[in-house]
């Protein structure tokens, strides 16, 4: 059974506000995520897709708009619930591997678990991964390891708390082709073990083949989704009253 | 190039003002000191010459007339032909009163003449040669003719042949050099010396000189008990006759008429002297000087009190010059009475015992010179150079009949060498300000490394070359550089203006001024701009793809690498060792007087410095260290997240922390240390002022009082602000002591032990083997005992328990000699600063002879600050003052009469200055820190974040590292700048009396940990703040 969750983006807009002036990264974008789908978000350079995901992830609060993991309203709550939805729904998994240059590989992971509150995370994810090819690796710093290595140790320390949703964002982005395959492999075999719910932004279209849906973005608007659901209805405005606070 | 250098600075304003904060605060403390310098070195010279009493004196060597003289002439002066032959003619005249015996003419030729053998004659009586040899030049020493005694009046002429070597042409070239000595004057006097100056024209003569404001004739003469008497009374102690115009009276306020006036041809008798005969002013006294034929009667126009005037009773003998030898009964002539009185009746004197050796204290005349001080440079270097001009001007009228004493150029002279000193000391104490300004461009620098880096991969890929980048950094250095320079001075000059004020700092002149503006600005364009463009060329030599694993892992500093620390703390300790193996932190103290100036062991100020730095670079391994074995929860456990995130990053990365550590910790160790060292050196100043008073107040009778001042008198002393006071009795050689085994005059005090204990300013350390407390019990115990000085127990071999006998008030009617026993020994005694031998109960002198007067009261206030001691001071002279001639001496009035010594700096406002910029600067580092980390550890919070870390513990996190790096270098600061004070204090203990009491400023030091960790959680926050408003999605996708 699927322990993925559903997204539900509506009408959300965000913009920030530069020395330039006002940038408008996400504008009225709607889409609707099937618990346990895998989605591939596509688009050039600058287009919304990482702020897209941040929103999802959230990580930041739309300027307007509702998004919305499960039933639950993230772009209402505050920084500590949202906090508390990042540990315990939801894995990240970035282009640079970013982890923590003064933990082990194992520790990495582990930490992940330890601030679910779980502090018995060490078995677990010393047998993630081994399972990841990673065993010798475990003790190592990031900084003894490859970069497809690190980006393993990336993806293990998204999975190792079973995430209701996984978010990557251009996580083959900095390997070559090999690894690439390798880290796109372990994120969909992963999603469909865990049965989570996958979105990952990418540039690279072999990726986004292997994913169930491919929604591209350009100027922060949804210019084509391969199975859309709302996003014709809540792309042309957003609905009053699901304008949510402010950053 | 440049352009682009100047719009990089100015298009980031962050890093820009992160770059340049640290230079400005350096570089301000720096030449605020140098500032400082010119401001407080520009006061010495108006400082030092204050408390001189004569500025120069030209004493009469013969004050009675000529004496013997000789005269020498080569006949028929004119050009000699070599081989001519020439008489030369030595006469010898006696114009003095009495015989010179053993009179010795010395005439040594000069090489273009020599002595024809058999040539010499006495009288034209032959002399034979001995050893063919002139009889004039003979022996291996050359030694002279004796020619025995000349009387009065007669007159020897000598004569003898020379032959001429080399042709001498007609002048005075040839340069004639007999001399002539007698027992009497064993020191020989050239021949053809200019006959005497008489006083008043030697007066009129230098008073014509310019940079003289004032001349004076000043005469005096010792004379013995008896001397001065009125009707029916006579003054039964010794008596000092003065002869000086009423002017001289007016130029110094010392000497202070107390009724009627000074008019020539009367007499002004001191205000002892005037009750001891029970005149006024009208009435006639008799003066009887040794020799006259008969008393001179004069009226009585005016009662002084002179007790002040040390112009008149300053010692003038070599090497006591400062001695202050007051003698209570004297009686002032004019300087014409003097010539007519004193004079002939001492010519008479020595005629009559036919030797001037026989008449003990002959008079002494002098022209006392007050110099024109208002043009006088404020530099004591300058001055000394004009005073030294205005001296030699002098002693060019009619030399070699006197001496010149020029005490204001020995003043200046040490002034000199004590602002040479203070500028020594002050310029180490800024020192660090520059080495900071080095450290934190650096430090800077290190921090904004990875953006820079990243900026110049940018222009690489753009085509840009490693001279174009190197001459962009070499630009933005010099910016930086220049600007911090330029900033800093700014700050260091307003600084001292807000300290010093306006009216010290500009005593200094314009030039002065500028030339120490262009030293900083140098200084600190060389010292930052090198910390900025070294640390920026090696940057570049590294590969961009470097920075990753140099932020993660990073590699150890140089000092770390080459043990820097360990090196210079083995230099400093080796050479603190041989320093004070041979003694160079026990530098001799100077004298005023002879123109020596406290010797200051400035070199080793070296020391401290080193001990600074390689101490906290010291103490900051020893921190890390403590980082890298913090306690980690061991697997399978990661620990609680906090502890645990917080103990791995400390214990794996603590390089990371060194930095921050040692910055804290230098700025830190040197605020302690300067703190520390301030306050002894106040405490140590104070010591010394009511070691020297006695108390907080010496309240001294003025001999004009009419009111009798018993011991009894102390209890109207106790006023408000005023504990306890005490009667005490003490004078010069008032007493003499003999032993089994020798015997001599002595200085003695007696005192009230009880209240002497609760109110003197007694420390343990002036009793050997003893303590204060149990060697007054021990005196109190012993009516008839006495405490020795331990000078005076070796000379006179006493020791503890041993009796001698005691003359007590010498030279007066009431002198009484008594056994008494040593109870106890003293190295030195509150009040007495020059020294005293022996201290006894007032009680039983008073006993013993009868005597009821005391000489002086000590009094001890309850507030010892300034303001406490002033209070209390004007609360006497409003209370019992009020109706009685007090003279309150305090703490504070003997700060102010301080010579130049180096303890009269004001070094409170370079204390000031030091401590507003170390808080400055402390604020600025952990700022900085706390910053750099941020900087490069944004991504791994913004993770962090995105892993569901609560916001709380982010910010635990932080604060935690940076307290780490605060606490740290708090303690590290702590435990160096301890060692900084207690060098600083040892290097500088010379300056002082009393050994310093090395005194820790709690207060202080609270002070700053409270600044730095306000500081701290002032950055914390305001990081926090900035990473809220960071964008995570840009953060997460930075390269």
């Amino acid at each position: 059974m699927s322990r993925g969750s559903s997204v539900s983006l509506l009408g959300v807009y965000k913009h920030f506000q530069t020395d330039a002036g006002p940038v408008q990264a996400v504008n009225g974008i709607g889409i609707e995520v099937a618990p346990g789908a895998s989605v591939a978000i596509t688009g050039p350079s600058g287009c919304g897709k990482s702020t897209l995901l941040s929103l999802i992830g959230a990580l930041e609060r739309p300027s307007r708009g509702r998004v919305q993991i499960g039933e639950v309203a993230v772009s209402k709550l505050d920084e500590t619930d949202r906090a508390a939805i990042r540990r315990e729904l939801i894995g990240f998994v970035f282009q640079s591997d970013n982890l923590q240059p003064f933990l082990t590989a194992v520790e990495n992971v582990s930490l992940q678990l330890a601030l679910s509150g779980a502090d018995d995370g060490y078995e677990r994810s010393l047998t993630l991964l081994d399972a990841l090819g990673l065993g010798g690796a475990a003790g190592k710093y990031p900084d003894q390891l490859s970069g497809g290595e690190r980006q393993r140790v990336a993806v293990a320390r998204a999975l190792v708390h079973r995430p209701a949703l996984i978010l990557a964002d251009e996580p083959t982005g900095a390997l070559d082709v090999d690894n690439s395959s390798v880290v796109a492999d372990l994120l969909r075999e992963a999603q469909a073990e865990v049965g989570a719910t996958l979105i990952v932004i990418t540039h690279d279209p072999a990726v986004a083949a292997g994913l169930d849906r491919q929604i591209a973005l350009s100027d922060g608007r949804v210019t084509a989704d391969s199975k859309p659901a709302l996003s014709g209805a809540v792309d042309a405005a957003p609905h009053a009253g699901e304008v949510a606070g402010g950053v | 190039m440049f352009s682009y250098a100047r719009r990089d600075l100015l298009r980031n304003p962050r890093r820009t003002l992160a770059s340049l904060v640290g230079v400005v605060l350096g570089v301000a403390l720096f030449s605020g000191v140098l500032f400082f310098i010119d401001g407080s070195g520009a006061s010495m010279t108006k400082r030092a010459i204050a408390p001189v009493a004569i500025d120069m004196q030209r004493v009469l060597t013969s004050p009675l007339g000529e004496g013997i003289r000789l005269e020498q002439r080569l006949a028929g002066r004119g050009p000699l032909r070599q081989g001519e032959r020439a008489s030369m003619q030595l006469t010898v005249r006696n114009r003095g009163l009495t015989p010179a015996n053993e009179v010795v003419v010395n005439d040594k030729l000069p090489p273009t003449l020599t002595y024809v053998r058999g040539s010499a004659e006495r009288d034209g009586t032959p002399l034979p040669d001995p050893a063919g040899q002139s009889p004039f030049a003979h022996g291996p020493g050359l030694i002279g003719l004796n020619i025995g005694t000349v009387a009065p009046g007669a007159t020897v002429r000598l004569t003898y042949t020379v032959r001429v070597r080399r042709p001498i042409p007609a002048g005075p070239d040839l340069h004639l050099g007999a001399t002539i000595s007698t027992r009497e004057k064993i020191v020989p006097d050239p021949a053809n010396l200019p006959h005497p100056v008489p006083l008043d024209r030697l007066r009129d003569r230098i008073a014509a000189l310019p940079g003289v404001a004032q001349a004076n004739q000043l005469a005096f003469a010792d004379l013995p008990p008896g001397s001065l008497a009125a009707s029916g009374s006579k003054i039964g102690r010794p008596t000092k006759l003065f002869g000086f115009e009423p002017a001289y009276a007016r130029q110094y306020p010392a000497i202070r008429l107390v009724r009627g006036g000074f008019r020539p041809g009367a007499a002004l008798l001191s205000s002892e002297a005037a009750r001891g005969l029970g005149v006024r002013p009208r009435d006639q006294v008799r003066l009887t000087v040794p020799g006259a034929r008969r008393p001179a009667r004069l009226r009585v126009s005016g009662i002084a009190d002179l007790s002040r005037a040390r112009q008149l009773f300053n010692s003038r003998t070599g090497g006591k010059l400062e001695d202050f030898l007051y003698l209570p009964d004297s009686i002032v002539i004019s300087p014409q009475d003097f010539q007519r009185i004193a004079i002939p009746a001492f010519r008479r004197a020595i005629a009559a015992r036919g030797s001037a050796l026989a008449v003990k204290s002959p008079p002494t005349l002098e022209v006392d010179v007050q110099v024109d001080r208002s043009p006088l440079n404020s530099d004591p270097g300058r001055a000394l150079a004009q005073t030294s001009a205005v001296a030699k001007g002098i002693k060019r009228i009619a030399p070699t009949q006197d001496f010149l004493l020029d005490n204001i150029s020995n003043t200046l002279t040490v002034a000199r060498a004590d602002a040479a000193g203070a500028k020594r000391m002050f310029i180490f104490l800024g020192l660090p300000g520059l080495l900071l300004a080095g450290f934190l461009a650096t430090y800077a620098g290190s921090i904004l490394a990875a953006s820079a880096r990243r900026e110049q991969a940018n222009l690489r890929l753009r085509g840009a070359g490693p001279r174009h980048l190197n001459r962009i950094l070499a630009y933005r250095t010099l910016i930086l550089a220049g600007a911090g320079s330029l900033l800093g001075t700014a700050a260091g000059f307003v600084s001292i203006l807000a300290i010093l004020g306006a009216s010290s700092l500009f005593e200094a002149a314009p030039t002065q001024l500028g030339a120490s503006a262009l030293i900083a600005i140098g200084a600190d364009l060389v010292a930052t701009g090198l910390a900025l463009y070294i640390p920026g060329r090696l940057a570049l030599r590294r590969e961009v793809s470097g920075e990753r694993r140099e932020l993660a892992i990073g590699t150890q500093p140089a000092w770390r690498r080459w043990r820097l620390d360990y090196a210079a703390l083995i230099g400093a300790g080796v050479g603190a060792a041989v320093a004070l193996r041979n003694g160079a932190f026990d530098a001799p103290s100077g004298a005023v007087s002879t123109g020596e100036a406290i010797s200051l062991p400035s070199h080793l100020l070296l020391l401290p410095l080193g001990v600074w730095f390689a101490g906290t670079l010291l103490s900051v391994r020893a921190f890390e260290g403590v980082a890298r074995n913090l306690p980690l929860s061991p697997p399978p456990r990661f620990g609680p997240i906090v502890a645990g995130i917080l103990s791995r990053t400390l214990s794996r990365r603590s390089h990371s922390l060194i930095t921050g550590i040692v910055g804290v910790g230098l700025v830190i160790a040197f605020g302690i240390g300067l703190a520390m060292f301030a306050s002894t050196y106040n405490r140590a100043k104070t010591a010394d002022a009511q070691f020297t008073v006695g108390s907080s107040l010496r309240i001294t009778p003025s001999p004009a009082s009419t009111k009798p001042h018993p011991a009894a008198f102390a209890r109207r002393l106790k006023v408000a602000g005023v504990t306890s006071a005490t009667p005490v009795v003490g004078s010069l050689e008032n007493a003499f002591l003999r032993s089994r085994f020798n015997s001599d005059v002595k200085d003695l005090a007696a005192i009230d032990v009880p209240s002497f204990a609760a109110t003197a300013a007694l420390k343990d350390d002036f009793f050997p083997g003893s303590t204060a407390s149990k060697a007054l019990a021990a005196l109190r115990a012993h009516p008839a005992g006495i405490l020795l000085d331990v000078g005076s127990a070796e000379a006179l071999k006493l020791g503890v328990g041993d009796m001698a006998e005691l003359l007590l008030a010498r030279g007066s009617r009431r002198q009484r000699l008594r056994t008494v026993t040593v109870v106890g020994l003293f190295d030195r005694f509150p009040g007495f600063p020059d020294g005293l031998h022996v201290v006894a109960n007032l009680g039983y002198f008073q006993r013993q002879t009868g005597i009821r007067k005391v000489d002086f009261f000590l009094a001890r206030t309850q507030d010892r600050s300034a303001a406490g001691v002033t209070a209390a001071a004007k609360a006497v002279q409003a209370g019992p003052g009020a109706r009685d001639r007090l003279s309150v001496d305090t703490t504070e009035t003997t700060f102010n009469k301080d010579q130049s010594s180096l303890t009269a700096l004001n070094i409170r406002g370079l204390v000031d200055l030091d401590s507003f910029y170390t808080l400055a600067i402390s604020a600025a580092v952990i700022a900085m820190f706390v910053f750099g980390l941020m900087l490069q550890r944004r991504r791994e919070y913004v993770v962090l974040r995105a892993q569901g870390l609560r916001a709380r513990r982010l910010h635990l996190l932080i604060l935690g590292e940076a307290a780490f790096v605060a606490a740290s270098g708090l303690l590290a600061g702590a435990i160096v700048g301890a060692a900084l004070g207690l060098l600083l204090v040892h290097v500088l203990k010379p300056l002082f009396i009393l050994p310093p009491v090395t005194t820790l400023p709690w207060g202080d030091a609270a002070l700053l940990a409270a600044l730095l960790v306000s500081a701290t959680l002032f950055s914390v926050l305001v990081a926090l703040s900035v990473l809220r408003r960071l964008s995570p999605s840009e953060v997460l996708r930075e390269q």
